[in-house]
């Protein structure tokens, strides 16, 4: 403690350290009447600690210190637990060093903690595959979780080459809260005589031939179009099912779930273009997935993987002659979506600037997830999010918006439809 | 003697009346004769209240077709860079979501980063190329010029007037007109002064008079001829700065 104590007072004597970050207030709150309550109560501080050490070297360190929850108290001597009343967390974020020019001109190493943020859509990238969701706020789809990897560049006046090795892998991290039923159909029933369930995650074993996940992508730009041409080898990081069996315990029948993650192969494509003025982009993974066969002990073996399938994101934005800004995006499986059920969503956003670019308003965004389209009036959901982002000042912003979702049938959206609420950010800058 | 008094009549025309396309063309010539250039930029924004905000960067240009912009200050403007190509292909780059993106066409008439220079004004280099001109008035010390956007050139402004010192052919203000002729922006060169072999314009104001707000941008530090090569000007650059 004292040595790392020592470090972080050293750290201002190196040359041109900067300190940088943020502190974040996020509040959200369910407007369900008759269940009406805080969802969401979490301070953050981030702290971003990086340097360049001479031409060559350059160092990033993203420390965050998160207050988030609500005191779990529940016994007198909880009430002098500092754990249970203001639950704390400090989380590693992006902690990388860089390597310019390494062995030859225009040859990079990223080498740490990081996100391999691939693909040209906004937020939903079936081609960036390095990085496991984090999926704690469910409404911040897309986010990523920072892996151990060594990431290399090399760059010629036509191309750009990319190649990234993650030696250890690591599941997504998924939302504890009510947005966790939305992420998996509630098709199952338990068989007769069995009232007990339990899950096991087994996650490879730490060897390269299980746990590693490598990917390399080329790009360029071609007659005013960027390209860009990639390839994944790695696991899906959300939770397969495995095996299912029945076990006594403590003479109980349990129904024992065993999850796994499957192992993928990628091959990745995009675009990014100004066609006519508009902003056009287009990203496609084919997703060529190991057979995984679900050994059920009960009602049989069930092939849940094998054929390979397309993910796929057609988007594009414009900008009005009123200052309106409008992006919308056709995406063809959702984040937490595989295989055979794959649905179709359609976001669409429209913001405009006012005060000089100091207050911005969202009075809509959609989101629609069409499950069927031979019967969308029966199958469907929808998520509006309106949202006011104001800065009064430089470095202080206020965000403030709804969301209020709707659906019907057996979809991830209709899943959460009880689930309407405002939200309150306050972030400030430093 | 015929001969002498032919070429007289065919060159007396071009002193009275100088060609308007030549006289922008030096100009451009003027603006962008440094084979490259790197300097700090302070921008000041100015609301119609009075109240400033300031935002600090770094530049880097490169002939007539590269530029890179950087924002190094306020905190929550820090790392927002923004990079021209040729052929009017424009990148910049949030850090808040890690992920260079191309600038589509239709972002290019929107102010950068809350300034009242919008992202064609930052990657205009040269008039001549986008604008005919024609000669409105010729001072002793200025030549102002009309221009109008060539065919199949959009621009959001529908005609500009452009004032050049007679000596130096350095720009010294431009009034952007909106499609229906009303002026809409001023930009004025201030403290224009000889760095080596050039003439540099150590101050610009613009002035937008719709939203009655204003940015001066001082530029410091200013490192001519440096030998900046090309590939700096590329996405990898951007990746670099943080």
């Amino acid at each position: 403690m004292k040595r790392i104590l020592m470090f972080l007072l050293a750290l201002p004597l190196f040359a041109g350290v900067k300190f940088g970050g943020y502190l974040e207030f996020y509040g959200r709150y369910w407007l369900k009447s008759d269940s009406a309550r805080w969802t969401m109560n979490r301070e953050t501080f981030k702290l971003n600690t990086e340097a360049d050490m001479g031409e060559h070297l350059h160092f990033k360190v993203e420390n965050y210190m998160v207050h988030d929850g609500f005191p779990a108290v529940f016994t007198p001597e909880d009430l002098t637990s500092r754990g249970k009343l203001s639950p704390l967390s400090i989380r590693l974020g992006e902690t990388y060093a860089d390597v310019y020019d390494f062995l030859v001109p225009d040859f990079d190493l990223r080498i740490g903690r990081q996100i391999v943020n691939w693909g040209t859509a906004d937020k939903i990238n079936p081609t960036s595959n390095i990085n496991p969701y984090d999926m704690e706020d469910f409404m911040d789809f897309g986010k990523r979780l920072p892996v151990n990897a060594a990431r290399a560049f090399y760059s010629t006046d036509l191309l750009n080459f990319e190649f990234v090795f993650a030696p250890i892998f690591t599941p997504s991290f998924m939302p504890a809260n009510e947005f966790t039923e939305a992420l998996t159909s509630n098709s199952s029933t338990l068989p007769p005589g069995v009232t007990r369930t339990r899950t096991v995650i087994q996650t490879p074993v730490p060897k390269v031939s299980e746990s590693s996940s490598f990917a390399g992508k080329v790009s360029g730009n071609f007659f005013d179009w960027d390209v860009s041409l990639s390839y994944f080898h790695g696991r899906l990081t959300v939770p397969f099912p495995k095996k299912m069996e029945i076990s006594v315990e403590d003479s109980t029948p349990v129904l024992v779930t065993t999850m796994g993650f499957p192992e993928i192969n990628v091959i990745g494509a995009d675009f990014s273009g100004s066609p006519f003025g508009v902003g056009f982009w287009g990203e496609f993974a084919y997703i060529m997935p190991e057979k995984y066969v679900l050994e059920n002990t009960l009602l049989g073996p069930d092939t849940l993987l094998k054929k390979p399938f397309l993910k796929y994101v057609i988007g594009g934005d414009y900008t009005f002659k009123n200052g309106f800004y409008l992006n919308f995006q056709f995406i063809h499986g959702f984040t937490n979506e595989y295989g055979d059920s794959l649905n179709d969503y359609v976001t669409f956003r429209l913001e405009k600037k006012f005060l000089n670019d100091r207050l911005k308003v969202a009075p809509l965004g959609i989101a629609a997830e069409i499950a069927d389209w031979s019967n969308v009036k029966e199958n469907y959901g929808v998520i509006l999010n309106p949202e006011l982002v104001y800065s009064p000042f430089d470095n202080i912003e206020f965000k403030v918006g709804g969301i209020v979702i709707d659906g019907k049938g057996e979809n991830t959206f209709a899943r959460l439809k009880e689930i309407d609420e405002a939200y309150i950010r306050v972030k400030l800058t430093f | 003697m015929k001969r002498i008094i032919a070429s007289l009549i065919l060159v007396l025309p071009i002193f009275a009346a100088p060609n308007a396309n030549a006289i922008l063309a030096k100009a451009d010539s003027v603006m962008n004769a440094p084979k490259d250039r790197k300097m700090k930029m302070v921008m000041i924004l100015i609301d119609k209240h009075g109240n400033k905000s300031i935002r600090e960067g770094e530049s880097y240009q490169k002939g007539d077709s590269y530029r890179l912009i950087r924002f190094t200050k306020p905190a929550d403007q820090r790392g927002i860079a923004f990079l021209s190509l040729p052929h009017d292909v424009m990148y910049v780059y949030f850090p808040a979501f890690k992920k260079i993106r191309r600038i589509a066409s239709h972002v290019k008439n929107q102010t950068f980063a809350g300034t009242d220079f919008t992202y064609d004004d930052l990657s205009t280099f040269r008039y001549s190329k986008d604008y005919h001109a024609t000669l409105l008035e010729e001072t002793d010390s200025t030549y102002v010029l009309k221009l109008t956007p060539k065919p199949g050139v959009k621009k959001d402004y529908g005609f500009l007037k452009m004032w050049i010192d007679k000596k130096t052919y350095h720009l010294l203000k431009i009034e952007f007109y909106d499609k229906s002729g009303n002026l809409w922006k001023v930009l004025t060169f201030k403290n224009i002064h000889r760095v080596k072999n050039y003439w540099i314009s150590g101050e610009m104001e613009m002035k937008d008079l719709k939203k009655n707000h204003t940015t001066i941008m001082k530029l410091e530090e200013i490192e001519l001829d440096t030998g900046i090569p090309t590939k700096f000007f590329s996405r990898r650059t951007l990746r670099r700065m943080h």
